[in-house]
Protein backbone atom coordinates (compact mmCIF):
# COMPACT_ATOMS: atom_id res chain seq x y z
CA UNK A 1 0.00 0.00 0.00
CA UNK A 2 2.41 2.21 0.96
CA UNK A 3 4.63 1.50 -2.08
CA UNK A 4 1.68 2.59 -4.67
CA UNK A 5 1.12 5.76 -2.75
CA UNK A 6 4.38 6.56 -3.20
CA UNK A 7 3.85 5.74 -6.65
CA UNK A 8 1.32 8.19 -7.05
CA UNK A 9 2.96 10.82 -5.55
CA UNK A 10 5.32 10.94 -7.97
CA UNK A 11 3.03 10.86 -11.37
CA UNK A 12 -0.11 13.34 -10.07
CA UNK A 13 1.46 15.25 -7.41
CA UNK A 14 -0.50 16.64 -4.32
CA UNK A 15 -4.66 15.60 -5.41
CA UNK A 16 -5.62 18.54 -3.25
CA UNK A 17 -3.23 21.96 -4.21
CA UNK A 18 -1.68 19.83 -7.70
CA UNK A 19 2.02 20.59 -6.62
CA UNK A 20 4.50 17.72 -6.46
CA UNK A 21 4.89 17.04 -3.04
CA UNK A 22 8.14 15.36 -1.32
CA UNK A 23 7.81 11.53 -1.68
CA UNK A 24 8.28 10.87 2.04
CA UNK A 25 5.58 13.37 3.26
CA UNK A 26 3.12 11.05 1.13
CA UNK A 27 4.28 8.02 2.19
CA UNK A 28 3.40 9.04 5.98
CA UNK A 29 0.35 11.19 5.45
CA UNK A 30 -1.14 7.81 3.38
CA UNK A 31 0.73 5.90 6.83
CA UNK A 32 -1.53 8.15 8.84
CA UNK A 33 -4.98 7.55 6.86
CA UNK A 34 -4.06 4.03 7.25
CA UNK A 35 -3.62 4.38 11.11
CA UNK A 36 -6.97 6.57 11.25
CA UNK A 37 -8.73 4.29 9.31
CA UNK A 38 -8.25 1.15 11.42
CA UNK A 39 -8.97 3.39 14.74
CA UNK A 40 -11.50 4.40 13.19
CA UNK A 41 -12.66 0.38 12.70
CA UNK A 42 -11.46 -0.78 16.04
CA UNK A 43 -13.46 2.53 18.06
CA UNK A 44 -15.94 0.70 15.67
CA UNK A 45 -16.17 -2.75 17.03
CA UNK A 46 -15.54 -1.84 20.56
CA UNK A 47 -18.69 0.58 20.77
CA UNK A 48 -20.86 -1.82 19.37
CA UNK A 49 -19.57 -4.78 21.64
CA UNK A 50 -19.82 -2.30 24.56
CA UNK A 51 -23.42 -0.94 23.24
CA UNK A 52 -24.66 -4.82 22.74
CA UNK A 53 -23.22 -5.72 26.19
CA UNK A 54 -24.74 -2.95 27.86
CA UNK A 55 -28.02 -3.63 26.57
CA UNK A 56 -27.84 -7.54 27.14
CA UNK A 57 -26.75 -6.50 30.71
CA UNK A 58 -29.67 -4.01 30.86
CA UNK A 59 -32.33 -6.79 29.40
CA UNK A 60 -30.99 -8.73 32.32
CA UNK A 61 -31.82 -6.45 35.09
CA UNK A 62 -35.42 -5.72 33.43
CA UNK A 63 -36.01 -9.23 34.00
CA UNK A 64 -35.27 -9.52 37.27
CA UNK A 65 -37.32 -6.21 37.82
CA UNK A 66 -40.20 -8.02 36.41
CA UNK A 67 -39.71 -11.10 38.37
CA UNK A 68 -39.71 -9.21 41.71
CA UNK A 69 -42.86 -7.11 41.03
CA UNK A 70 -44.42 -10.06 39.98
CA UNK A 71 -43.63 -11.24 43.34
CA UNK A 72 -45.38 -7.82 44.65
CA UNK A 73 -48.21 -8.39 42.81
CA UNK A 74 -48.78 -12.12 43.53
CA UNK A 75 -48.78 -11.94 47.01
CA UNK A 76 -51.03 -9.27 47.34
CA UNK A 77 -54.18 -11.21 45.98
CA UNK A 78 -53.33 -14.02 48.43
CA UNK A 79 -52.63 -11.53 51.56
CA UNK A 80 -56.48 -10.52 50.76
CA UNK A 81 -58.21 -13.88 50.44
CA UNK A 82 -56.20 -15.14 53.47
CA UNK A 83 -57.68 -11.87 55.34
CA UNK A 84 -60.82 -13.52 56.91
CA UNK A 85 -59.49 -16.47 57.86
CA UNK A 86 -56.86 -14.40 59.87
CA UNK A 87 -58.95 -12.13 61.74
CA UNK A 88 -61.09 -14.76 63.10
CA UNK A 89 -61.54 -14.98 66.66
CA UNK A 90 -60.10 -18.27 67.91
CA UNK A 91 -61.89 -20.54 70.15
CA UNK A 92 -61.16 -19.78 73.91
CA UNK A 93 -59.31 -22.95 74.43
CA UNK A 94 -57.43 -23.02 71.12
CA UNK A 95 -54.41 -21.10 70.19
CA UNK A 96 -54.82 -18.47 67.20
CA UNK A 97 -52.60 -19.82 64.44
CA UNK A 98 -51.16 -17.56 62.21
CA UNK A 99 -52.30 -17.10 59.12
CA UNK A 100 -49.71 -16.24 56.64
CA UNK A 101 -49.54 -16.10 53.04
CA UNK A 102 -46.19 -18.00 52.04
CA UNK A 103 -46.03 -21.62 51.98
CA UNK A 104 -44.18 -23.67 48.66
CA UNK A 105 -46.10 -26.69 48.81
CA UNK A 106 -49.70 -25.28 48.66
CA UNK A 107 -49.79 -24.65 44.99
CA UNK A 108 -53.75 -23.43 43.61
CA UNK A 109 -54.95 -22.17 46.50
CA UNK A 110 -55.90 -18.69 46.56
CA UNK A 111 -55.06 -18.06 49.95
CA UNK A 112 -51.07 -18.68 49.93
CA UNK A 113 -48.95 -16.97 47.67
CA UNK A 114 -45.57 -19.39 46.61
CA UNK A 115 -42.79 -17.35 45.53
CA UNK A 116 -41.55 -18.28 42.07
CA UNK A 117 -37.85 -19.12 41.39
CA UNK A 118 -35.47 -16.85 40.13
CA UNK A 119 -33.59 -18.78 37.80
CA UNK A 120 -31.89 -18.51 34.40
CA UNK A 121 -33.84 -19.55 32.13
CA UNK A 122 -36.07 -16.43 33.35
CA UNK A 123 -33.61 -13.87 33.23
CA UNK A 124 -31.96 -14.93 30.03
CA UNK A 125 -34.59 -16.44 28.11
CA UNK A 126 -37.11 -14.53 28.40
CA UNK A 127 -39.24 -17.49 29.76
CA UNK A 128 -42.27 -16.58 30.90
CA UNK B 1 0.83 16.39 33.39
CA UNK B 2 -1.70 18.04 30.88
CA UNK B 3 -0.02 16.05 28.24
CA UNK B 4 -0.48 12.74 30.08
CA UNK B 5 -3.96 13.71 30.82
CA UNK B 6 -4.33 14.63 26.28
CA UNK B 7 -2.25 11.53 25.84
CA UNK B 8 -5.11 9.24 23.58
CA UNK B 9 -3.42 6.53 24.15
CA UNK B 10 -5.51 5.66 27.37
CA UNK B 11 -7.91 6.78 26.87
CA UNK B 12 -10.89 4.12 26.14
CA UNK B 13 -9.32 2.26 28.63
CA UNK B 14 -10.19 4.76 30.92
CA UNK B 15 -13.63 5.58 29.53
CA UNK B 16 -14.01 1.67 29.42
CA UNK B 17 -12.96 1.99 33.30
CA UNK B 18 -14.85 4.99 34.41
CA UNK B 19 -18.18 4.05 31.96
CA UNK B 20 -18.00 0.12 32.97
CA UNK B 21 -17.92 0.60 36.51
CA UNK B 22 -20.61 3.76 36.55
CA UNK B 23 -23.26 1.20 34.75
CA UNK B 24 -22.66 -1.75 37.46
CA UNK B 25 -23.16 0.84 40.21
CA UNK B 26 -26.08 2.11 38.34
CA UNK B 27 -27.48 -1.35 37.49
CA UNK B 28 -26.63 -2.81 41.01
CA UNK B 29 -28.88 0.25 42.31
CA UNK B 30 -31.44 -0.74 40.47
CA UNK B 31 -31.26 -4.32 41.47
CA UNK B 32 -31.16 -3.31 45.56
CA UNK B 33 -34.15 -0.92 44.63
CA UNK B 34 -36.36 -3.31 43.48
CA UNK B 35 -35.22 -6.05 45.97
CA UNK B 36 -36.04 -3.40 48.89
CA UNK B 37 -39.61 -2.79 47.63
CA UNK B 38 -40.06 -6.35 47.36
CA UNK B 39 -38.90 -7.39 51.16
CA UNK B 40 -40.35 -3.95 52.57
CA UNK B 41 -44.02 -5.06 51.10
CA UNK B 42 -43.70 -8.86 52.59
CA UNK B 43 -42.02 -7.57 56.08
CA UNK B 44 -45.06 -4.86 56.37
CA UNK B 45 -47.24 -7.73 55.33
CA UNK B 46 -45.84 -9.83 58.04
CA UNK B 47 -45.71 -7.26 60.67
CA UNK B 48 -49.58 -7.22 60.67
CA UNK B 49 -50.25 -10.44 60.11
CA UNK B 50 -48.06 -11.15 63.46
CA UNK B 51 -49.61 -8.50 65.32
CA UNK B 52 -53.40 -9.72 64.28
CA UNK B 53 -52.40 -13.11 65.47
CA UNK B 54 -51.10 -12.16 68.97
CA UNK B 55 -54.03 -9.73 69.39
CA UNK B 56 -56.55 -12.52 68.07
CA UNK B 57 -54.50 -14.97 70.31
CA UNK B 58 -54.30 -12.84 73.83
CA UNK B 59 -57.34 -10.30 73.31
CA UNK B 60 -55.26 -7.84 73.52
CA UNK B 61 -53.75 -4.32 72.23
CA UNK B 62 -50.62 -5.39 70.44
CA UNK B 63 -47.62 -3.36 68.73
CA UNK B 64 -45.07 -5.31 67.46
CA UNK B 65 -42.16 -4.22 65.59
CA UNK B 66 -40.84 -6.44 62.90
CA UNK B 67 -36.62 -5.87 62.08
CA UNK B 68 -35.06 -8.39 59.31
CA UNK B 69 -31.67 -8.90 57.80
CA UNK B 70 -32.19 -9.67 54.50
CA UNK B 71 -29.22 -10.70 51.77
CA UNK B 72 -28.99 -8.05 48.86
CA UNK B 73 -27.88 -9.17 45.72
CA UNK B 74 -24.49 -7.22 45.24
CA UNK B 75 -23.04 -7.73 41.79
CA UNK B 76 -19.55 -5.90 43.04
CA UNK B 77 -19.23 -8.49 46.02
CA UNK B 78 -17.95 -12.12 45.95
CA UNK B 79 -19.70 -15.50 44.91
CA UNK B 80 -22.62 -15.64 46.86
CA UNK B 81 -21.86 -12.94 48.98
CA UNK B 82 -24.58 -10.35 48.99
CA UNK B 83 -24.39 -7.20 51.78
CA UNK B 84 -27.03 -7.16 54.52
CA UNK B 85 -29.65 -4.72 54.76
CA UNK B 86 -32.01 -3.77 57.59
CA UNK B 87 -35.70 -4.09 56.67
CA UNK B 88 -38.81 -2.66 59.17
CA UNK B 89 -41.92 -2.94 59.47
CA UNK B 90 -44.56 -2.12 62.19
CA UNK B 91 -48.28 -2.70 62.79
CA UNK B 92 -50.69 -1.81 66.09
CA UNK B 93 -53.71 -4.22 65.89
CA UNK B 94 -56.90 -3.97 68.78
CA UNK B 95 -58.17 -7.38 68.37
CA UNK B 96 -59.72 -8.12 71.53
CA UNK B 97 -63.07 -9.64 73.14
CA UNK B 98 -61.99 -8.99 77.02
CA UNK B 99 -64.08 -11.16 79.47
CA UNK B 100 -66.94 -9.39 80.96
CA UNK B 101 -67.20 -11.36 84.12
CA UNK B 102 -65.44 -9.66 86.03
CA UNK B 103 -64.65 -6.80 83.25
CA UNK B 104 -61.07 -7.24 82.32
CA UNK B 105 -59.59 -4.45 80.32
CA UNK B 106 -57.87 -5.82 77.53
CA UNK B 107 -53.81 -6.47 77.53
CA UNK B 108 -51.40 -4.23 75.92
CA UNK B 109 -48.47 -6.16 74.47
CA UNK B 110 -45.21 -4.98 72.71
CA UNK B 111 -43.45 -7.58 70.92
CA UNK B 112 -40.30 -7.26 69.16
CA UNK B 113 -39.08 -9.83 66.16
CA UNK B 114 -36.06 -9.59 65.00
CA UNK B 115 -35.35 -11.92 62.42
CA UNK B 116 -36.17 -15.52 63.88
CA UNK B 117 -36.61 -14.44 67.71
CA UNK B 118 -39.37 -12.80 69.28
CA UNK B 119 -38.92 -10.86 72.59
CA UNK B 120 -41.99 -9.40 74.57
CA UNK B 121 -40.75 -6.53 75.93
CA UNK B 122 -44.26 -5.79 77.41
CA UNK B 123 -42.96 -6.07 81.33
CA UNK B 124 -39.51 -4.52 80.47
CA UNK B 125 -41.56 -0.84 79.18
CA UNK B 126 -43.70 -1.47 82.21
CA UNK B 127 -46.65 -1.39 79.77
CA UNK B 128 -48.96 -3.17 82.60
CA UNK B 129 -48.70 -0.45 85.26
CA UNK B 130 -52.12 0.96 85.27
CA UNK B 131 -50.22 4.41 85.62
CA UNK B 132 -49.16 5.57 82.79
CA UNK B 133 -46.53 7.59 83.50
CA UNK B 134 -44.33 4.70 84.53
CA UNK B 135 -44.28 3.04 81.22
CA UNK B 136 -41.08 3.91 79.43
CA UNK B 137 -40.38 3.99 75.71
CA UNK B 138 -37.71 2.60 73.36
CA UNK B 139 -35.77 5.13 71.54
CA UNK B 140 -33.91 2.99 69.16
CA UNK B 141 -32.43 0.22 67.81
CA UNK B 142 -29.20 0.03 66.76
CA UNK B 143 -27.61 -3.26 64.34
CA UNK B 144 -23.98 -4.18 63.90
CA UNK B 145 -22.44 -6.85 62.23
CA UNK B 146 -19.31 -9.13 61.78
CA UNK B 147 -19.16 -10.54 58.44
CA UNK B 148 -16.30 -13.20 57.86
CA UNK B 149 -15.89 -13.96 53.58
CA UNK B 150 -13.86 -16.33 51.70
CA UNK B 151 -13.59 -17.57 48.90
CA UNK B 152 -11.84 -20.08 47.20
CA UNK B 153 -11.33 -21.19 43.29
CA UNK B 154 -10.55 -24.42 42.16
CA UNK B 155 -9.48 -25.69 38.41
CA UNK B 156 -9.35 -29.33 37.70
CA UNK B 157 -8.25 -30.41 34.77
CA UNK B 158 -7.86 -34.21 32.60
CA UNK B 159 -8.41 -35.52 29.64
CA UNK B 160 -12.10 -35.62 29.31
CA UNK B 161 -13.09 -31.74 30.73
CA UNK B 162 -12.03 -29.31 33.09
CA UNK B 163 -13.85 -27.91 36.37
CA UNK B 164 -13.64 -24.60 37.46
CA UNK B 165 -15.14 -24.78 41.03
CA UNK B 166 -16.11 -21.92 43.26
CA UNK B 167 -16.60 -22.24 46.91
CA UNK B 168 -17.14 -19.66 49.40
CA UNK B 169 -17.85 -19.28 53.02
CA UNK B 170 -20.25 -16.61 54.33
CA UNK B 171 -20.13 -15.94 58.51
CA UNK B 172 -22.16 -12.60 59.75
CA UNK B 173 -23.16 -12.10 63.13
CA UNK B 174 -25.27 -9.31 64.28
CA UNK B 175 -25.76 -7.35 67.12
CA UNK B 176 -28.82 -5.72 67.22
CA UNK B 177 -29.44 -3.42 70.28
CA UNK B 178 -33.00 -2.18 71.79
CA UNK B 179 -32.40 0.97 73.98
CA UNK B 180 -35.70 1.26 76.91
CA UNK B 181 -35.62 4.97 78.14
CA UNK B 182 -36.95 6.31 80.59
CA UNK B 183 -38.83 9.50 78.65
CA UNK B 184 -39.29 11.46 82.29
CA UNK B 185 -42.27 14.01 82.86
CA UNK B 186 -42.24 15.69 79.26
CA UNK B 187 -42.67 12.93 76.64
CA UNK B 188 -42.24 15.04 74.07
CA UNK B 189 -38.75 16.10 74.98
CA UNK B 190 -36.49 14.08 74.32
CA UNK B 191 -33.13 16.20 76.35
CA UNK B 192 -34.41 14.32 79.26
CA UNK B 193 -34.29 10.98 78.26
CA UNK B 194 -32.71 8.29 81.28
CA UNK B 195 -31.21 5.11 79.54
CA UNK B 196 -32.80 2.43 81.63
CA UNK B 197 -31.58 -0.40 79.58
CA UNK B 198 -30.33 -1.84 76.68
CA UNK B 199 -31.32 -5.59 75.05
CA UNK B 200 -28.42 -7.05 72.94
CA UNK B 201 -29.40 -9.69 70.98
CA UNK B 202 -26.79 -11.30 68.93
CA UNK B 203 -27.87 -13.71 66.09
CA UNK B 204 -25.84 -15.80 63.80
CA UNK B 205 -26.91 -16.28 59.98
CA UNK B 206 -27.66 -19.97 58.69
CA UNK B 207 -29.43 -21.39 55.23
CA UNK B 208 -33.14 -22.55 55.57
CA UNK B 209 -34.19 -25.39 54.18
CA UNK B 210 -36.02 -23.29 51.65
CA UNK B 211 -32.93 -21.56 50.59
CA UNK B 212 -33.11 -18.16 52.60
CA UNK B 213 -30.53 -16.56 54.82
CA UNK B 214 -32.14 -16.03 57.79
CA UNK B 215 -30.58 -15.14 61.15
CA UNK B 216 -31.25 -16.78 64.84
CA UNK B 217 -29.59 -16.51 68.32
CA UNK B 218 -30.26 -20.00 68.57
CA UNK B 219 -27.98 -21.15 65.75
CA UNK B 220 -23.85 -21.69 65.91
CA UNK B 221 -21.60 -19.37 64.68
CA UNK B 222 -20.91 -21.41 61.30
CA UNK B 223 -20.35 -20.28 57.89
CA UNK B 224 -22.62 -20.92 55.28
CA UNK B 225 -20.84 -23.19 52.52
CA UNK B 226 -22.04 -22.22 48.70
CA UNK B 227 -20.43 -24.23 46.17
CA UNK B 228 -20.77 -24.60 42.29
CA UNK B 229 -19.12 -26.31 39.68
CA UNK B 230 -18.35 -25.19 36.13
CA UNK B 231 -17.45 -27.73 33.49
CA UNK B 232 -16.22 -27.88 30.23
CA UNK B 233 -15.53 -31.00 28.42
CA UNK B 234 -13.18 -31.89 25.93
Amino acid sequence: MITQTSCHSRESGNPETGMLVDKNFWILRSSRRMTTKKHKAQVFIETTLFFVATILLLLMVIRVWVWSNNQIAARQPAYNHSRVEAGTVAPPDRAAPLIWVVENEARGDRRVYTPERLTRDWVFRGQQ
Amino acid sequence: MVKAILNKTGQAATEMAIFGSLILVIFSSLLSFIQRQNEEQYVTMEAFRRALNKANDQSASVSLNLIQHRRFADVSGGFFQGNRNVIGGSSSVFWAVPPVDPPTPPKNLAIFRINEDEHDLTQRLRLDDENEDNNLEIRDTNSQGNMVFSETTNKLEDNREIQNIRVSGLSDTVTTSIEIVDPGPDKDNEGDDVVVETIPIVQNIYRDTDGQYKYSSTRPDQPVTRQKTWRTPF
